[in-house]
């Protein structure tokens, strides 16, 4: 029985680490909005420092990439526990509009991270 | 792909002893090492939470690992969860990207290194796609084989990530190979020899598998078969009902539920019936219980337990009846006409328990017989001759294989009703071993005041056998158990005389075999002198069994004169017969008519009927005593001595010298030497030998006697009168001397016989003396002369 117990054991494991299974970074959360200027994507990604995010477009997508880093490491600060994910983080997103030669603009606000993006349909309407 | 900035190249090592950590795979840990927990706290104090993780070789001691202790390529990790614990630290890694070692910074208090990316392999081409699919299949393969009761198929999942790559990590972590394998996939230069190592894993896993299968299933034969049978009975069920058959233990259930429904049972038995019924529904047919519950429960239903005939009281008609199929027995038929009557009278008295006693072929079977047809009740015969077995009778208990119910039972089932006559044929031929009494069985069965709730080992319910009319038939009831007679009222049918037996032949012996043999009345005749010679010259039988066949040769012979031809009638006179069935069997007995002094003429009761005998008497010189011979029981040895004694004790009034007592032996024999016999009644005949013999006086060969004696010459009473006498005629005796008390026995004998000869009634011995020996002169008065 003991086999038959490990066995079962071992796909319990799989069903876990199928959804533990997370590529190369992680993904932050994202809403995306239509404004009357164009598109607006808020990224939970807060304690994310300015110069550690890079937004581009990449066929037609809007790709965000960076890595947040914890700041509490000063000397006698321990982790008791962790929840919150750092290290490198990468999020591709699909808009519905052409993003070619789309104007991006990038704002924190509250610890969210806007993406401004006027696209040149926008622009012209 | 963004490149990461991250370029500090130097991180703390977190060594794990039997886990390789994969790139893009999250690994969940616990670290309670103090070296390690210094390496994730190094790592927990940078902005990015970065580790390496790697595999310490098979055989190294974890406590004092050092960096060459390691494989030298492993995995860059972030730490995505923590938590502490009292002495532990539970923590999730994210594999990030393969990294190599390239020097070691430090050993304490953790191992720091410094290293350089190991960029994942991208090799493409046909060869990798078939082996990646290759792969999915083995792995499938293995989930079938581990029975695993995983939600969804494992290569549905892996087929979800396009990177072979990622395809080998996810199944390697799944399956979790040992550590060298795992760090041989880890380090694989190229996609291609990353999918040929993982293809080999499996080939051998799946091997592991099917062996453990294997032993498994040998292990657990026994009961997989049972689980096969079952399994296979279930798919016939179906297969059955889709066929549209009906399945046969639900029909056959409910058949036998209608069926005990009808037999209206007792209480008693509805709810056993009922409670077996239950079990049978729970029984698959292929058990070998379920036939066993169905036949019995079959025979319930079957039984008469209220279905009974009405009886016909008409007594008019039953006499009539028993008139036309039976000839004389007049004793019998009215004992019958008295029971009917009671019946008639009193319709719940217990139906009677006759017994038929009486030499074979006398119609005792067929009496039964008509005694059913005259009450209009069904009729079941048994023969017991020869049953030993007391299961026979009351049945064998149900838990053994092949159990029946017993006779009884079977007879009632095969009438259909529970007022049968019931004929139990030869009960004094009834065996006896060690498997029991079956004459104690019989007492049960027969006894009106137990036989109400008769219970049948089978059966095992009681059954009322009250009402059943039980008709024994026995040859003789010396053989019998005191007890069993106790239960019955006893009715003798003595044999036939010769002219009975003419007047049966003439009535139904000669129609029946005329008919047998296809010829008419008209054809054959058969004079009743040529049936006397018959019955004197070719039976010898106190029935008409041998008299029925010696008709049948008649016939025969006559029937086949006919066929070759033969017009006119064929008239059998006396002389014929000589002709038609050959030298004359029995030589009538003729008499002796010279005797010598010695010899007197007894008569004895035989089964068959009646027979004379002689008794020859002896003296040998210088013998002493006296020899009684011819196969004699102990009754008629001590009846020898006493006869002796009496003609001693009468000496002087015979005249003979009483010195002849001494000077010789005595030998009495009676032939025929090897029929046994016994009884008392041959006493007087002996006396009369024994007196002939030392007086030297003849004794009168036309006297016959039959008598017990006793010391002082009293003559008493014997039975078998009425076949005796009947004997004695047949044989040409003209005078048969009976003791005095046998005198109303007479009337038994039909008025032509008795009037063909003299009867002497005799008090004392020398009554018998002075008919029988007439040249004897009685020295004294006869009445003097004893008392």
């Amino acid at each position: 029985m003991a086999s038959e117990r490990k066995k079962d054991d071992r796909y319990h494991l799989f069903v876990q680490a199928r959804k533990q299974f997370a590529g190369p970074s992680w993904r932050p959360s994202v809403d995306v909005y239509r404004c009357p200027h164009g598109w607006v994507v808020k990224l939970d990604v807060a304690g994310l420092r300015p110069e550690d995010v890079r937004v581009e477009i990449q066929d037609g997508h809007l790709v965000v990439s960076g890595s947040r880093r914890d700041m509490l490491v000063h000397l006698g600060y321990q982790h008791h526990s962790m929840e919150i994910t750092y290290s490198r983080f990468e999020r591709q997103v699909a808009l519905p509009g052409d993003l070619v030669d789309a104007e991006l603009s990038l704002a924190t606000r509250d610890g969210w991270l806007l993406i401004d993006i006027r696209t040149r349909e926008d622009r012209n309407g | 792909m963004a490149e990461t900035q991250i370029g500090l190249q130097t991180l703390p090592i977190l060594p794990t002893s039997n886990a390789v950590l994969f790139p893009h795979v999250v690994l969940p840990l616990t670290v309670a090492r103090p070296k390690s927990i210094a390496a994730l706290e190094a790592a927990m104090a940078t902005e990015e939470k970065l580790i390496g993780v790697f595999a310490v070789r098979g055989g190294q001691s974890f406590d004092q690992v050092q960096t060459k202790d390691f494989y030298q390529v492993g995995c860059k990790a972030v730490v995505r969860k923590l938590s502490r614990q009292k002495d532990r630290i539970i923590l999730a890694l994210q594999g990030l990207e393969r990294i190599r070692i390239i020097e070691t910074l430090q050993n304490e208090p953790h191992i720091a290194v410094r290293y350089e990316d190991l960029p994942l392999p991208v090799d493409e081409g046909a060869e990798i796609e078939a082996m990646a699919r290759t792969m999915v299949e083995k792995a499938n393969q293995i989930q079938t084989l581990s029975e695993a009761k995983a939600t969804a198929s494992i290569g549905e999942t892996l087929a979800q990530f396009r990177n072979p790559l990622e395809r080998v990590y996810l199944l390697a972590s799944i399956l979790s190979f040992d550590a060298a394998k795992e760090q041989s996939l880890l380090e694989a230069p190229t996609r291609h020899a990353a999918l040929r190592l993982m293809n080999d894993y499996l080939d051998y896993e799946i091997q592991v598998l099917e062996l453990q299968n294997q032993i498994t299933s040998k292990t657990n034969a026994e009961i997989t078969r049972e689980q096969r049978d079952y399994v296979l009975r279930q798919q016939l069920k179906t297969i059955k009902t889709e066929l549209g058959e009906r399945e046969s233990t639900e029909g056959d259930i409910e058949l036998l539920r209608e069926q005990l429904e009808k037999a209206q049972l007792p209480a008693v038995a509805q709810s056993e019936a009922d409670r077996e019924l239950r079990r049978l529904a729970q029984l698959t047919t292929a058990s070998p219980e379920y036939q066993t519950l169905r036949s019995y429960l079959e025979l319930v239903a079957e039984l008469p337990w209220n279905v009974s005939t009405t009886d016909n009281h008409d007594l008019a008609r039953a006499q009539k009846i028993l008139d036309e199929e039976h000839f004389d027995l007049k004793e019998v038929k009215e004992r019958i006409l008295e029971q009917l009557a009671v019946m008639k009278l009193n319709q719940a008295a217990h139906a009677p328990v006759l017994l038929f006693v009486g030499p074979p072929g006398v119609g005792k079977t067929s009496l039964g017989a008509s005694v059913a047809h005259a009450l209009e009740r069904r009729f079941e015969r048994m023969s017991l001759g020869g049953l030993h077995d007391e299961a026979e009778l009351r049945g064998h208990r149900r838990t053994y294989v092949g159990a029946m119910p017993g006779r009884i039972v079977q007879a009632i089932r095969r009438s259909g009703v529970r007022n049968p006559v019931i004929m139990l044929d030869e009960i004094d031929k009834i065996g006896q071993d060690f498997r029991g009494d079956p004459a104690a069985a019989l007492m049960e069965i027969l006894d009106p005041a137990q036989n109400c709730d008769f219970r049948d080992n089978y059966l095992d319910l009681p059954f009322d056998l009250s009402q059943v009319f039980f008709i024994a038939t026995a040859n003789s009831v010396e053989t019998n158990p005191g007890p069993l007679l106790h239960r019955m009222a006893i009715l003798r049918l003595s044999g036939y005389t010769e002219e009975e037996k003419i007047q049966i032949a003439q009535r139904y012996i000669v129609p029946r075999r005329l008919k047998d043999v296809g010829l008419t009345s008209e054809q054959l005749i058969i004079q009743s002198e040529t049936l006397a010679k018959m019955i004197r010259g070719y039976t010898r039988e106190a029935g008409v069994r041998q008299l029925e066949r010696t008709v049948g040769a008649v016939a025969r012979k006559a029937a086949r004169q006919f066929a070759e031809g033969r017009t006119e009638p064929l008239q059998v006179k006396p002389g014929l017969l000589h002709e038609l069935l050959g030298t004359q069997r029995f030589l009538e007995e003729k008499l002796r008519q010279r005797q010598v002094p010695g010899v007197a003429t007894g008569l004895a009761w035989t089964p068959s009927g009646g027979d004379i005998l002689y008794i020859e008497a002896a003296t040998l010189p210088k013998g002493r005593g006296l020899t009684v011979t011819g196969q004699i029981g102990s009754i008629m040895r001590e009846s020898a001595d006493a006869a002796v004694s009496c003609v001693w004790s009468h000496a002087s009034l015979l005249g003979i010298p009483p010195e002849r007592f001494t000077e010789a032996n005595v030998h009495i024999h009676v032939p025929a030497g090897a029929i046994p016999k016994d009884g008392p009644s041959a006493g007087i005949t002996m006396a009369t030998a024994v007196a002939s013999l030392l007086s030297g006086r003849h004794v009168d060969p036309n006297t016959a006697m039959t008598g017990e004696i006793t010391l002082a010459g009293l003559v008493l009473p014997v039975g078998g009168i009425k076949e005796k006498v009947l004997a004695a005629n047949r044989s040409g005796v003209t005078r048969v001397i009976l003791p005095k008390d046998n005198k109303r026995d007479l009337e038994e004998v039909p008025q032509t016989t008795r009037s063909e000869m003299d009867f002497v009634f005799a008090e004392t011995i020398l009554d018998v003396w002075r008919i029988a020996i007439p040249s004897l002169n009685l020295k004294a008065p006869v009445a003097a002369a004893i008392f």
